[in-house]
């Protein structure tokens, strides 16, 4: 009775000194092929690459989705800096609309002020015909 | 990201130093003995005031105490006429005000003895002046009557 022969596993060195055997095998054959298989073989080949290099992009831009470091883009990043910049630019707005309007209260309350304490009662500010007999009599 | 993390610090800063809009003002019965003291002539009329006029009235009164007898009485002879113009006569006397506040001093100083000649011109002397400037445009529902001269 025969027993099947258990051999080792090959290791990584055996396993690529079989690769580059077949390797050299299949392109010394491959020069005797029909131009069609040839032409097949290549499609083949370029599916295979195709299918490898999506494999491996997946998991990249998935990283690189949620803005994974080391994956050379942050989208958190991408979005934050310019939603931060509109904010402060809404905020820059807003200050400068709030300053001016305080500017313009605390003036209206210093006139205000002055109007009801002057020595010229409120009506000769009111008289449009004063303020033009003073021009007239040269006084503005 | 760090710059707009200080920008944002810095103008949250100068926000914080710029005072904030006052929100809604104190009916009469809320306010203290000291400020109804001081807007008496107001009384009757203060419910009926916005809280943006009721604001400038309370920050005017704020200023009461450190005016000279002469001032205080002039303000409170001069409250309620003030409150009763309209809002456009109101910004007409703050622009005149300004005009003449442009005027040389001793020329300034000579504008309450040039009121008093002026009210001396007769009435059709003083319509020429008054006719030869641009009429005030009043808002639509102004009171049309002419406020007591004060």
């Amino acid at each position: 009775m025969n027993h099947p022969v258990i051999r080792p596993e090959p290791t990584a060195l055996e396993q690529a000194a079989i690769g580059q055997r077949a390797h050299a095998a299949l392109e010394a054959a491959s020069a005797g092929l029909a131009p069609d298989i040839v032409f097949r073989l290549s499609q083949s080949r370029e599916k295979a690459l195709a299918l490898h290099a999506s494999k491996r992009r997946a998991p990249i831009a998935l990283f690189q989705l949620v803005g994974f470091p080391g994956t050379g883009q942050n989208w958190l990043r991408d979005v934050i800096t310019p939603a931060l910049g509109i904010v402060l630019l809404a905020a820059v707005a807003t200050f400068a609309g709030q300053y001016a309007a305080n500017a313009n209260h605390s003036e209206v309350i210093e006139i205000d002020s002055a109007l009801l304490t002057d020595d010229l009662p409120i009506d000769a500010y009111l008289d449009r015909g004063f303020a033009a007999w003073v021009a007239h009599q040269g006084g503005v | 990201m760090r710059t707009l993390l200080y920008a944002i610090s810095i103008l949250l800063a100068f926000t914080a130093a710029v005072p904030a809009q006052a929100g809604e003002q104190p009916d009469w019965q809320h306010l203290s003995a000291a400020q109804r003291d001081v807007l008496a002539p107001l009384g009757g009329d203060w419910n009926h005031l916005d809280d943006d006029r009721r604001r400038k009235w309370l920050e005017l009164a704020q200023r009461f105490p450190s005016m000279t007898p002469d001032e205080r009485a002039r303000m409170r002879a001069r409250m309620s006429y003030w409150s009763s113009l309209t809002p456009e006569e109101r910004v007409e006397a703050r622009e005149r005000y300004k005009r003449l506040q442009a005027m040389p001093p001793e020329q300034r100083e000579a504008l309450a003895r040039k009121w008093e000649a002026y009210e001396s011109l007769s009435r059709e002397e003083r319509k020429r002046f008054n006719d030869s400037q641009r009429p005030v445009e009043k808002a639509p529902g102004a009171a049309a009557a002419t406020p007591v001269r004060k």
